[in-house]
């Protein structure tokens, strides 16, 4: 790990939570890579480099929660669809129950200290 | 339809893209550049890129190749710049100047070709001095084994013949004849001193001159991949063991007994495969002076 890496902690919770965000985005529809791309694009702070997007998909199928298909383009050539598997949807779900809690926990404590900080002034 | 982009920027981004996946697993190497490819082929398809400066923008988006790497990278991936890590250091081996040695006085044997493989191995050790490959070479010339095949061609046969006495004694009576020339005693003395004697001395002071240098050398790290198992030491072993017990029996295979358990290179089985085929070459005389008994009887 690279020393300025280490020093933005949200890099590194990026890094264990964007594959959750990718395998929801396939829960609605199959999508290939570009695509996939341009919407976890949509929100700026969750994709810093878009290419680290597709070493994240592949290894996604490694694990068996998302398959691929390859289908002809009308423009361009053929393209490599990620549909999400039964595996990846119960991966999904018991990632998101985790993540409210987590997420509430944190919140608690991030605006308990607001208030402190507040008070102080 | 295939229309693949072959713009000099994507091709250059790849190619750095493939550099520096170099550490990646073969079949992962090959899918991430092939998504990376998609993805680009993708947004010209889309429309997006029209101009050098749309496409570097979608490049600058996609990231350094390096950082791409890094998103790949899983715990158990080499990193390809980094040297494997030594495993232990060991003091430099003088297998070459053992083995040379070893041509020169027993490979002389083998009439001329051990003599000057062990030539050849004298002077492309950096061991010894230029004086040192000079002594060797004028010291031995030919070997000590020229002078026991000399003595065969030249000096010719030795023939004895047994005649039983006459008379009820059962002494036997032993006539011999040289054919040839023999050398005066004291001359041939001499050349027993300098062909056989000198040659020896001068091995002993060399392969100790060799191993003190080499003892003054750095530690040699020994790198699992780089471990070769073939130092001039274990070729020694292999060709006293394989051919030395043809050409001298006893004196060679126990030579190459000895080289092979010298060898920190091979493993013990290995030794021992060499210790049968020892055993093998020690029974060549056996086998030889058997076979002569046999056909002296029938």
């Amino acid at each position: 790990m690279e020393p300025g890496e280490a020093q933005n902690p949200l890099t590194q919770l990026r890094r264990g939570v964007i594959e959750y965000c990718v395998l929801a985005l396939l829960t609605e529809e199959e999508l290939y890579g570009f695509d996939l791309v341009k919407r976890l694009g949509g929100s700026q702070s969750l994709v810093t480099s878009e290419g680290t997007i597709y070493p994240l998909l592949s290894r996604l199928r490694r694990v068996g929660w998302v398959t691929t298909t390859w289908r002809e383009s009308e423009s361009g050539p053929p393209r490599r669809y990620y549909a999400i598997t039964r595996a990846g949807r119960h991966a999904l779900a018991g990632f998101t129950s985790e993540w409210m809690r987590f997420r509430d926990s944190v919140d608690g404590l991030l605006t308990r200290g607001e208030d402190h900080g507040a008070q102080g002034v | 339809m295939e229309h693949r982009v072959s713009d000099p920027l994507v091709e250059d981004y790849l190619r750095r893209l493939d550099a520096a996946a170099a550490g990646l697993a073969p079949d992962r190497r090959e899918d991430l550049l092939s998504g990376i490819r998609e993805h680009i082929d993708a947004a010209i398809a889309s429309g997006e890129v029209t101009d050098e400066a749309s496409l570097r923008a979608l490049l600058d988006r996609l990231g350094e190749p390096e950082e791409i790497v890094a998103a790949a990278a899983e715990p158990g991936d080499a990193t390809p710049w980094a040297p494997p890590p030594a495993i232990y250091c060991r003091r430099p081996g003088i297998g070459l100047e053992i083995a040379a040695i070893l041509l020169l006085t027993l490979g002389s044997l083998l009439f001329v070709v051990g003599w000057l493989a062990g030539i050849v191995m004298v002077w492309s050790s950096r061991r010894w001095t230029l004086v040192e490959k000079l002594v060797a070479t004028l010291v031995f010339p030919g070997g000590p084994g020229l002078v026991l095949w000399l003595s065969v061609v030249a000096v010719g046969q030795t023939m004895c013949t047994t005649t039983a006495a006459d008379g009820p004694s059962t002494d036997a009576l032993e006539t011999c004849t040289s054919t040839g020339f023999s050398l005066p005693a004291p001359f041939g003395a001499v050349a027993v001193l300098v062909w056989v004697v000198l040659p020896l001395v001068v091995a002993g002071v060399m392969l100790h001159r060799a191993r003190r240098r080499a003892d003054s050398e750095p530690p040699v790290p020994v790198y699992p991949a780089t471990r070769s198992r073939w130092g001039g030491l274990e070729i020694a072993a292999v060709l006293l063991l394989g051919v030395g017990g043809f050409i001298v029996s006893v004196v060679a295979p126990v030579a190459g007994l000895f080289c092979a358990w010298m060898s920190s290179q091979w493993t013990r089985s290995e030794k021992w495969v060499a210790t049968a085929i020892a055993s093998m070459g020690l029974m060549i005389p056996v086998l030889g002076l058997a076979f002569v008994a046999l056909a002296r009887t029938s």
